[in-house]
C-alpha cells in the first residue's frame, strides 16, 4: 500500500493565499498543448540532490512559508533553501529543535511553522524561535503524517496510526480519536473550510468533536484507495482510478482516468492555475490540466526519480516535487519550446526559418539540408534534391508560391518539382547568398557577396554595392513604408536603395557599427538595425541612435529582430532571447534616461542554447497563429507572445547573516543559531529591540549575506544595495548575494538591499540592518597624525627582515623543486620514447593486419580488440606523459591539452565545440597532481556530454577569479540534462578528484536544457613559486 | 579536423609524392605500405634520422613529408626549419606520439603545415595528406590560440616583418573559439578555399616571423640594434 503524503492539504492551503497572484497563470495555450502531444516535455526541470546540500535524497516534505522561505524536510534533517544554497538546521545548531527527523510540515494561519517528527513529536517555530510542542497524553511514537487547520483556528494533527489530535490556541490540546484503522492517514480542508479525513475507501467529514458520523449521501462513492484535496472551484478533488471533483453531494467535474492500473497514489495537489497534479509511488507524476491534454512527467521526461513523496506549488507557480531517492525537483513551465525538424537536424544549427503558404514552415540548416512541414511530419531535401552539401543558408516562399534557397553553392536556387535548380537567369553563380526578401511590389531580392540582385518579372538585375570594396556582404534586406529598400552589410554599414541608386550610410552619418546583422521596420515605420557587438541601432528622422547592454540589453550582438502585436521587439542575441518594450527602447535611444524594460529568456526558460543564428535572412518569422520562430544553434526556438507568463511576484529579500571576520554575529530567524565562541549570536528579536550591532574597535571585515526568495531562475535574481553612512547611491551588484566591507571607519551604518525576480520585478520593500563600528580610544585625529611616521618606519624594517628570510627559504625550495622536475622530465621522456613508440607500432600493425584479412575472418574480432586496446593504452599513456612532464605545470599547459583532447573527441562525435578561453593567461603554477586530476575530471564531464547527453554543442570556458585565488573551468552542453543512470559513479569520481586537489565541482542539469559542470580550482598565492611537488621517486 | 575544403583528386594528375622520416623503422614501413597501396599516392623515400632525411628530401623534392617530431640527434623541428628554408615548396606534416602542444607549435613556427598523432587511423592519415596537398592547412583551436599568443607576445619585443592582416586575425579568433572552417565560411562570407588560403598564409607568416625573431635575438646578442 502506498504511503500517503501530508503535502496535499498544506500545498492547497498555501496556494489559496495567493490564488490571484499569478496574473497570467492560466492554462497553457492550445499551441503549447500541441507540443506536448508531440512529446516535448512542457517543463524545465531542475533537480537537487545530496551533492548539492540536501541532507538526504529521500525528501519527506516541502513547504514554502508565507515569508517566502522554502523548507525541505527529511529524516536526516531540515534544510532551508534560498534558490542557490541549502542551510541545514538540526538540534546541534538550532536551540529548540530537539529532533532532526522531519516527516511533515505545516504553516498555520498565525504564521507558526509546525514540524511533525518521525518519532511522533512536534516542534513549532514562531518568529524564528523553535520549541518542542507538548503532545496530548497517550500520543504514540508514530510518524506525524498530516496537518490541517479548520475555520476556528484549530490545528489538527494525524499520525501514522490514525490518531487524531486537535490543538487550540487557548483551549489547549486533546486527542480527538485514537484509532488504528486507517490505511490512508490524511487530512484536508475543503474550499468551504470543512475538514475531511480519508481512509482506505472513504472520505469522512470531521466535526468539532471528531469524525462526524458517516452520512452516506454526503460522502463520495469511491472506486479504489484514494487521495483527496480541496479545489478552488468548490468541493474537493478525489483521485482513485480517475480524477473527479465532488461538490455538494455529487460529482461535478471529471478530469479523466489515471493512466495506471494500480499506481499507488502518494500526493495530490491543485495548482493556482487550476491544474491537478497526482504523485505516485513508482510512476512519476500525472498532470491533468484545466485545459488541454493530460500528460505524465517521470524519469524519461527528466524527473530525478519516479517515486513522488511530496508536491507543492510555490507562490511563483513553480511546482516542487520531493522524491523518494532522487532528491528535490523544481518544475517550471517552459516559456520557449525547442523544435528540431527531423532527427538528423539535431546536430546541426538551424539557419533560416520562414512560413510556407500552407501555414507550416520552411527550415534551412547547416549540414542537414532543408526541411518543410507537411501536415504533422517534416520532409527533408538534401544533396539528392539539389541542396548541395545539405547547406541551406536562406529559404523563402514568395507570394506566388515559389520556393527560393540561398547558399554557398550555386547562388540562388529555385524549387522545381522535387528538386532545387539554379534560379533561371541568376547572373552570379559564384556568389554566397545570405539573404532573400520579397518587397511589397512582389520583387524578390537576393543579398550576397558584393551586392544584391533583384528579380522583377523574369529578369534578374544585380546592383553591386561598390566595385572597389571587397568586404561587402549583404546580410539582410528590409523595406520601409516609403518603399525604400535597406541593405545591412557585414563590414560596410547600411545601404539605401532608392530610385534605382544605392547610397551608403556609415560613420559619417552617425552609424558607428560596421558589422550589421539584421533589420526590422516596426509598426511606426522606424528602422531597427542589429549589429555584431555594437548593440541595436535605430534610424528615424535621418538620425541614428544606439541602445546597448549598458541600457540593459542582454548583449551587444543582435542576430534577429521580430515584432509582436503587443508593442514589443524580440531580439535573438548571443545571450538568449530578449523581449524589449518599444516605448522604453525609444526613450533609451532618445537618451531620455529611461530604464529599458527587458524580459530575458534563457536556458531556465527552455532554450537549448543561448546562441541565436545569423546573419542570414529570414532567420526568424512570425507564424499565422502569432507564435515567433527563431533559428538557433540547437534547432528552432518558439515562443508564443500572447500566452507568455510573466513572473509578477516581487521577491522577498532577507538578510541571512552578518559575519565579522568570518564569525557570525547575527543570523536571520530561519538560520541555524549556532553558538560561536562565548558570544551567542543575536536573534532577530534581540536585534529589533536594540537594532545596532556593535563591532569592536579595530579593523574588521564585515560580511553581510542576503538572499532574494525567487525560485523561478535564482541566477537571474538581481540586487541593489547601499551602505548608508558610506554610499550615497544604490549600486547594482548583479546576482551577488553577499556584501563585504573592509576596515570601516568608526560610525553608524545601515545596510539596505533590494532585489528583482527573474523577470525584473523589484521587491517592494528593502531588507536592512544597522550596525555601529566602535572607535579605539586612540582613533582620534591628533593621535593618528602623530603616530603615522613612527609606524611607517617600523613596518619598513619588519618587511625587510621578513623578506630576506623568505628569499632564503624560497631559494632552497626552488633548488629542491628543480631536482624533482629534472627527474620527472627524464621519466616522461623515457616513457614517451620507448613505450610510446612500441605501443604505436602495435596499434599500426593491428590496423594493417585488419585491412589484410579476408572478409569473414575468424580472428577479426580479436584483432579489432588488440587494435582498440593498444589505441586506448596509447591514449592513456599520453595523459600520463603529459601529467608527469613539468614543462606543462601551468594553466596554459592544461588548457592546451584539454582543448586538444576535447576537439579530437567532438570531431569524432560531430558535436560543435565552443571555447571561451582568455588569450593571455597569468603564469599560474598548476602542480602535476592538480593538473592531472582536473584534466581527468573534465574529461569525465566531457565524456558524459558526448556519450549520454546527445548534445549538439559543448562549450568550455575559463573564468579567472584571482582575487579569490581560484579559477573556474566550466563545461556545458545543451543535451538532455542529467539522467539518473549516469549521475552516480561518474559524478562521485569528479567530486572526489576535485576534493583531492582542494577544489570543488558543481553540476547543474536540467532536462532539455543541458548540463553545466563547474570546476572550481584554488591556485597558489604567488605565481612563480611552485608548491612542493609530489615526488615521483620513492 | 578535416575541413570541407574542395579536394583535388590526386589520381587525376600525377601521384602525390610522399616521404617519411621516422626513426622507428617498423612504423615507417607500415605507413609507407598504406601510402603506396593507395591510388594517387606514392611513397618515394623513408629516412630514419635527420641527416639522412636532408639528403633524401633535397634530392627528391617530395610534395609532402611526414616528419617525426622526436628524432634522435637532430630533431624533426630543426630538420623542418633547415629544409623549409632551402625548399619552401615542400609541405611538412609532423608526427607526434602525443599531442604535446608546445612541440607541435614549435614545429609549425619552423615551417610545418600541420600535425598528426601517430595513432591516427589509416583513413584519417590519407584524408589529411589529401587535404594538405590540395592547399588546405588544418588548424586546431589550440594552435590558433597559440598563434594569437605568439604574435601578441613577440610584437611587444620586435618589429614584425609581416604582421597578420585583420582578416587573418579574425579567422584565428574564430578558430580559437572552436569554430570549424565551414562555420567560418558562413560567418565571414568567404569561400572555403579562401579560408584555407588564409590559414596557410598564417602558417607562412608564423614561419617568417619566427625566423625574424631568431635573427632579432641574434642581433641583440651581438650588440647590434
Amino acid at each position: 500500500m502506498a504511503r500517503p503524503s501530508n503535502l496535499t492539504a498544506i500545498a492547497f492551503l498555501h496556494s489559496r493565499f495567493i490564488a490571484c497572484a499569478l496574473a497570467h497563470g492560466i492554462a497553457a495555450s492550445a499551441a503549447a498543448m500541441q507540443d506536448v502531444a508531440q512529446g516535448e516535455c512542457p517543463y524545465v526541470i531542475h533537480s537537487w540532490r545530496m551533492e548539492d546540500g540536501l541532507p538526504e535524497n529521500r525528501v519527506r516534505s516541502v513547504l514554502q512559508t508565507r515569508d517566502g522561505q522554502l523548507w525541505v524536510g527529511t529524516f536526516n534533517g531540515l534544510v532551508r533553501f534560498d534558490g542557490t544554497s541549502f542551510r541545514a538546521l538540526d538540534p546541534s545548531n538550532t536551540p529548540g529543535l530537539k529532533d532532526g527527523a522531519i516527516r511533515s510540515m505545516f504553516e498555520d494561519s498565525r504564521g507558526t511553522l509546525w514540524l511533525g517528527h518521525q518519532n511522533g513529536q512536534l516542534t513549532t517555530c514562531h518568529r524564528g524561535k523553535f520549541s518542542a510542542s507538548p503532545v496530548p497524553q497517550g500520543w504514540p511514537n508514530a510518524e506525524v503524517d498530516s496537518f490541517a487547520e479548520d475555520r476556528a483556528g484549530n490545528v489538527w494533527v494525524m499520525n501514522r496510526e490514525g490518531w487524531l489530535a486537535r490543538f487550540h490556541q487557548s483551549a489547549g490540546m486533546g486527542v480527538v480519536s485514537p484509532s488504528a484503522e486507517w490505511l490512508v492517514n490524511h487530512l484536508h480542508v475543503d474550499s468551504a473550510g470543512g475538514l475531511w479525513t480519508h481512509r482506505n475507501m472513504e472520505v469522512i467529514p470531521l466535526g468539532p468533536g471528531g469524525m462526524a458520523l458517516p452520512e452516506p449521501q454526503l460522502r463520495p462513492p469511491i472506486r479504489a484507495p484514494l487521495l483527496a484535496c480541496a479545489s478552488r472551484f468548490g468541493g474537493m478533488w478525489v483521485a482513485d482510478t480517475g480524477l473527479r471533483r465532488w461538490e455538494e453531494g455529487r460529482w461535478v467535474e471529471d478530469r479523466g482516468p489515471l493512466p495506471w492500473d494500480a499506481p499507488g497514489l502518494t500526493a495530490l495537489m491543485e495548482t493556482s492555475a487550476g491544474d491537478v497534479w497526482v504523485g505516485t509511488y513508482s510512476k512519476g507524476i500525472h498532470v491533468a490540466p484545466r485545459d488541454g491534454a493530460a500528460h505524465q512527467v517521470g524519469v524519461t521526461e527528466g524527473l530525478s526519480h519516479n517515486t513522488v513523496s511530496a508536491l507543492m506549488e510555490d507562490r511563483e507557480g513553480n511546482v516542487w516535487v520531493g522524491t523518494g531517492g532522487g532528491g528535490l525537483n523544481m518544475l517550471r513551465r517552459k516559456r520557449v519550446t525547442m523544435v528540431r525538424p527531423g532527427d538528423d537536424a539535431r546536430q546541426h544549427p538551424a539557419l533560416s526559418v520562414t512560413t510556407n503558404r500552407a501555414g507550416g514552415l520552411w527550415v534551412g540548416t547547416e549540414g542537414a539540408g532543408l526541411y518543410t512541414q507537411e501536415g504533422n511530419a517534416w520532409r527533408n531535401f538534401d544533396d539528392r534534391h539539389g541542396i548541395q552539401r545539405r547547406d541551406a543558408w536562406s529559404v523563402l516562399e514568395d507570394r506566388q508560391g515559389r520556393v527560393w534557397v540561398g547558399s554557398a553553392w550555386n547562388g540562388v536556387l529555385l524549387k522545381s518539382g522535387d528538386r532545387f535548380i539554379s534560379a533561371p537567369g541568376w547572373p552570379r553563380k559564384s556568389w554566397l547568398v545570405y539573404a532573400l526578401f520579397e518587397d511589397s511590389t512582389g520583387s524578390l531580392w537576393a543579398g550576397g557577396e558584393r551586392g544584391v540582385g533583384r528579380l522583377q518579372g523574369e529578369t534578374w538585375q544585380v546592383f553591386d554595392l561598390h566595385p572597389d570594396i571587397v568586404e561587402e556582404r549583404v546580410r539582410h534586406i528590409a523595406e520601409d513604408r516609403s518603399g525604400t529598400i535597406w541593405l545591412a552589410t557585414a563590414g560596410n554599414g547600411l545601404w539605401r536603395f532608392r530610385n534605382g541608386g544605392l547610397s551608403n550610410l556609415g560613420p559619417g552619418q552617425g552609424l558607428a557599427a560596421k558589422y550589421l546583422t539584421c533589420l526590422h521596420v516596426d509598426g511606426a515605420g522606424t528602422l531597427w538595425i542589429g549589429s555584431k557587438g555594437d548593440g541595436l541601432w535605430r534610424y528615424r528622422d535621418a538620425t541614428f541612435a544606439r541602445v546597448t547592454s549598458q541600457h540593459g540589453l542582454p548583449g551587444d550582438t543582435v542576430m534577429s529582430i521580430l515584432g509582436d502585436r503587443t508593442g514589443h521587439l524580440w531580439l535573438g542575441t548571443f545571450r538568449g532571447l530578449a523581449r524589449v518594450d518599444l516605448e522604453t527602447l525609444n526613450a533609451c535611444a532618445d537618451g531620455r534616461g529611461a530604464t529599458l524594460e527587458v524580459l530575458q529568456l534563457d536556458l531556465a526558460d527552455g532554450l537549448a542554447t543561448l546562441e541565436f543564428e545569423g546573419p542570414n535572412q529570414p532567420n526568424a518569422c512570425r507564424a499565422q497563429d502569432g507564435r515567433l520562430w527563431f533559428a538557433t544553434g540547437a534547432g528552432l526556438a518558439v515562443v508564443d507572445p500572447g500566452s507568455l507568463r510573466i513572473n509578477q511576484i516581487p521577491p522577498p529579500i532577507v538578510i541571512d547573516e552578518v559575519l565579522v571576520d568570518g564569525k557570525p554575529v547575527l543570523r536571520g530567524h530561519a538560520s541555524p543559531a549556532e553558538e560561536v565562541g562565548n558570544t551567542r549570536p543575536r536573534t532577530w528579536d534581540e536585534a529589533q529591540s536594540n537594532p545596532a550591532i556593535e563591532i569592536p574597535p579595530g579593523r574588521h571585515r564585515i560580511e553581510i549575506r542576503y538572499s532574494g526568495l525567487s525560485f523561478a531562475a535564482p541566477r537571474r535574481v538581481r540586487f541593489r544595495s547601499r551602505l548608508e553612512g558610506l554610499d550615497e547611491h544604490w549600486s547594482d551588484v548583479g546576482n551577488m548575494r553577499m556584501a563585504q566591507y573592509h576596515y570601516l571607519p568608526p560610525g553608524t551604518y545601515r545596510f539596505a538591499v533590494v532585489g528583482s525576480n527573474n523577470d525584473g520585478v523589484w521587491s517592494t520593500s528593502e531588507a536592512s540592518i544597522t550596525f555601529r563600528q566602535l572607535p579605539h580610544y586612540w582613533q582620534t585625529r591628533w593621535f593618528r597624525a602623530g603616530s603615522a611616521g613612527v609606524s611607517a618606519a617600523c613596518v619598513a624594517m619588519a618587511v625587510i627582515a621578513v623578506n630576506r628570510r623568505r628569499h632564503h627559504l624560497k631559494l632552497a625550495s626552488l633548488q629542491r623543486q628543480r631536482d624533482v622536475e629534472q627527474e620527472r622530465m627524464r621519466i616522461a621522456q623515457d616513457i614517451h620514447d620507448d613505450l610510446g613508440a612500441h605501443l604505436t607500432r602495435i596499434s599500426l600493425l593491428s590496423e594493417s593486419a585488419l585491412a589484410k584479412l579476408p572478409d569473414p575472418a575468424p580472428t577479426r574480432s580479436e584483432l579489432q580488440r588488440i587494435w582498440k586496446t593498444s589505441h586506448d593504452v596509447t591514449c592513456a599513456l599520453d595523459e600520463i606523459v603529459w601529467a608527469i612532464n613539468p614543462r606543462h605545470d601551468n594553466l596554459n599547459g592544461l588548457l592546451n591539452y584539454l582543448t586538444n583532447h576535447a576537439q579530437e573527441n567532438v570531431d569524432v562525435a560531430a558535436v560543435r565545440l565552443r571555447l571561451a578561453l582568455p588569450v593571455s593567461l597569468p603564469d599560474l603554477v598548476l602542480p602535476a597532481e592538480t593538473r592531472h586530476n582536473l584534466f581527468l575530471a573534465a574529461k569525465e564531464a566531457l565524456n558524459n556530454s558526448l556519450k549520454h547527453a546527445s548534445a549538439s554543442e559543448i562549450s568550455l570556458s575559463l573564468h579567472l577569479d584571482l582575487d579569490a585565488l581560484q579559477f573556474h573551468l566550466v563545461l556545458a552542453d545543451n543535451g538532455v540534462g542529467l539522467v539518473s543512470a549516469r549521475e552516480g559513479e561518474g559524478l562521485q569520481n569528479m567530486r572526489q578528484r576535485m576534493a583531492d586537489i582542494g577544489g570543488s565541482c558543481e553540476v547543474e542539469g536540467r532536462t532539455g536544457v543541458g548540463t553545466t559542470v563547474r570546476f572550481t580550482v584554488p591556485v597558489q598565492q604567488s605565481p612563480g613559486l611552485a608548491p612542493s611537488v609530489p615526488s615521483l621517486i620513492p | 579536423m578535416i575541413s570541407p575544403a574542395p579536394r583535388l583528386d590526386p589520381s587525376a594528375h600525377h601521384a602525390v609524392r610522399i616521404a617519411i622520416v621516422d626513426d622507428d623503422v617498423e612504423s615507417c614501413q607500415l605507413w609507407a605500405d598504406w601510402i603506396s597501396h593507395t591510388p594517387g599516392f606514392a611513397c618515394i623515400s623513408q629516412s630514419s634520422d635527420g641527416h639522412e632525411a636532408e639528403v633524401h628530401l633535397l634530392r627528391d623534392r617530395p610534395d609532402i613529408v611526414l616528419m617525426d617530431i622526436n628524432l634522435p640527434g637532430r630533431s624533426g623541428i630543426e630538420c623542418v626549419r633547415d629544409i623549409k628554408h632551402r625548399a619552401p615548396e615542400i609541405q611538412f606534416v609532423m608526427l607526434t606520439v602525443y599531442g604535446d602542444a608546445d612541440h607541435v607549435f614549435e614545429a609549425l613556427t619552423a615551417g610545418a603545415s600541420g600535425y598528426l598523432l601517430k595513432r591516427t587511423s589509416r583513413a584519417t592519415l590519407l584524408d589529411a595528406l589529401r587535404e594538405v596537398h590540395s592547399g588546405g592547412s588544418p588548424m586546431s583551436s589550440t594552435v590558433a590560440r597559440q598563434v594569437v599568443q605568439y604574435f601578441q607576445h613577440s610584437t611587444a619585443k620586435i618589429s614584425v616583418p609581416d604582421p597578420l592582416s585583420e582578416r587573418e586575425r579574425e579567422i584565428l579568433q574564430l578558430l580559437s573559439f572552436g569554430r570549424q572552417n565551414k562555420e567560418i565560411v558562413r560567418e565571414l562570407g568567404i569561400s572555403p578555399s579562401t579560408v584555407a588560403t588564409h590559414i596557410r598564409r598564417i602558417y607562412g607568416k608564423l614561419h617568417v616571423h619566427s625566423r625574424a625573431a631568431a635573427v632579432g635575438k641574434f642581433a641583440m646578442m651581438n650588440g647590434s640594434p
